[in-house]
């Protein structure tokens, strides 16, 4: 179910799907907006609850559509400088539903507050490759003062979660990231 | 700082293994963007940070990811009778350490630890603090987990529990999500469910 869902919402993103024939599952190669190979094992969902699969995938895409809708045609809640942006575009995209923004209403008392600089850092983040399963996402970026940035979401639209230890951020992302950043230092 | 819940759930035996969830707030677009909390009850007690609202299927995913980790290989670097704190440090080590040098006497791959890993893993902000890894054998599995600057704690359950609970909470937390975010109108007659 879980493929058929990421398929679905990321059509731009699927350049090939490779039966492995191991049993657990397929590899997903993804397009140049994620640069990662993605594997898509071990699908352990067999049942559905509520919804056939065509109904989920429905419903998902329905929200995008009313997302864009109520925007004349462009989701108002995200922009597309977000990591997936920055790997060639089509990719994972920005948005601030507001629990860490105390100027909205869906603010919740005792989250980080929200970064100025959360989108921008978005930008250059990368997402956490090779998730098994699921629908969610993960990315991690890192600002301009070296601190650590983790995004979460759903259906490839991510949010800020919080600003986060450096030995808190999985080893080979922290690496990558510190990297960059002397880069960008250095430049 | 009160909450709307629209359903909530408790899958599993609180006095040894199980996951509770809440959806809260308005029905988001998609079933899987429900906000709500997650948590973890080990033997009575309470794993995680019930007070925090992020999207529910962001940790729902990473547990079940881990509930997907094979850990029973008889090749397995971390066999059921590692000491427990070892087991902890090798694992967070493996995927969060900064040092080259594993602690205690562990030589190999450090990713074939990572695999054990069950928090924080990418559960977000519910389990943010809490470390935790699964080891499996042929009968028995062991829950090994501690919250950041604590003592070290572990529970031995019959094997397959965790496979077996995560994957009941996820139907579950489908089975509402779904109905709930299908249905506006039911919001605000508070669902509750406990099995």
């Amino acid at each position: 179910m879980e493929i058929a869902t990421y398929i679905a919402t990321h059509p731009e993103e699927v350049q090939a799907v490779e039966p492995e024939c191991s049993g657990r599952g397929k590899r997903v190669a993804l397009g140049s907006s994620c640069g990662w190979a993605l594997y898509l094992g071990a699908m352990l969902h067999p049942a559905t609850v509520g919804q056939s699969d065509k109904d989920e995938r429905a419903a998902m895409q329905q929200a995008q559509h009313e997302r864009e809708q109520e925007n004349g045609g462009v989701n108002p809640q995200v922009s597309t400088s977000g990591a997936g942006a920055s790997k060639g575009g089509g990719g994972l995209r920005y948005d601030n539903p507001g629990p860490h923004d105390r100027t909205t209403s869906n603010f919740a008392p005792g989250k980080t507050p929200l970064p100025s600089d959360a989108q921008a850092v978005f930008g250059t983040a990368i997402e956490v490759p090779g998730r098994a399963c699921g629908t969610g996402q993960v990315a991690y970026g890192i600002n301009e003062k070296g601190q650590f940035y983790r995004y979460m979401g759903q259906n490839g639209v991510l949010h800020y979660s919080v600003t986060i230890a450096s030995n808190k951020v999985p080893k080979d992302i922290r690496k990558q990231l510190q990297d960059a950043f002397k880069q960008r230092q250095s430049q | 700082m009160r909450q709307k819940v629209a359903f909530s759930s408790r899958i599993g035996d609180r006095w040894t293994f199980a996951i509770e969830f809440e959806g809260v707030g308005n029905p988001p677009k998609a079933w899987n963007e429900w906000w709500g909390s997650l948590w973890l009850w080990i033997d009575g007690h309470v794993v995680g940070c019930p007070s925090e609202i992020e999207m529910v299927m962001t940790g729902l995913d990473s547990l079940v990811e881990s509930a997907q980790q094979t850990r029973a290989d008889l090749s397995s670097p971390l066999q059921l009778s590692v000491p427990a704190g070892e087991a902890l440090d090798l694992v967070m080590w493996a995927r969060y350490g900064s040092d080259d040098r594993a602690p205690g006497n562990f030589v190999g791959d450090p990713s074939t630890l990572t695999g054990y890993e069950v928090l924080p893993r990418l559960t977000g902000p519910f389990f943010d603090g809490w470390e935790a890894v699964l080891i499996e054998a042929a009968q028995e599995e062991r829950f090994i987990f501690r919250q950041e600057g604590a003592e070290v704690r572990e529970a031995l359950w019959p094997a397959g529990t965790f496979r077996s609970v995560v994957q009941r909470a996820l139907d579950d937390f489908k089975g509402f999500a779904v109905a709930e975010a299908g249905s506006e109108s039911k919001i605000g007659h508070h669902r509750a469910q406990r099995q």
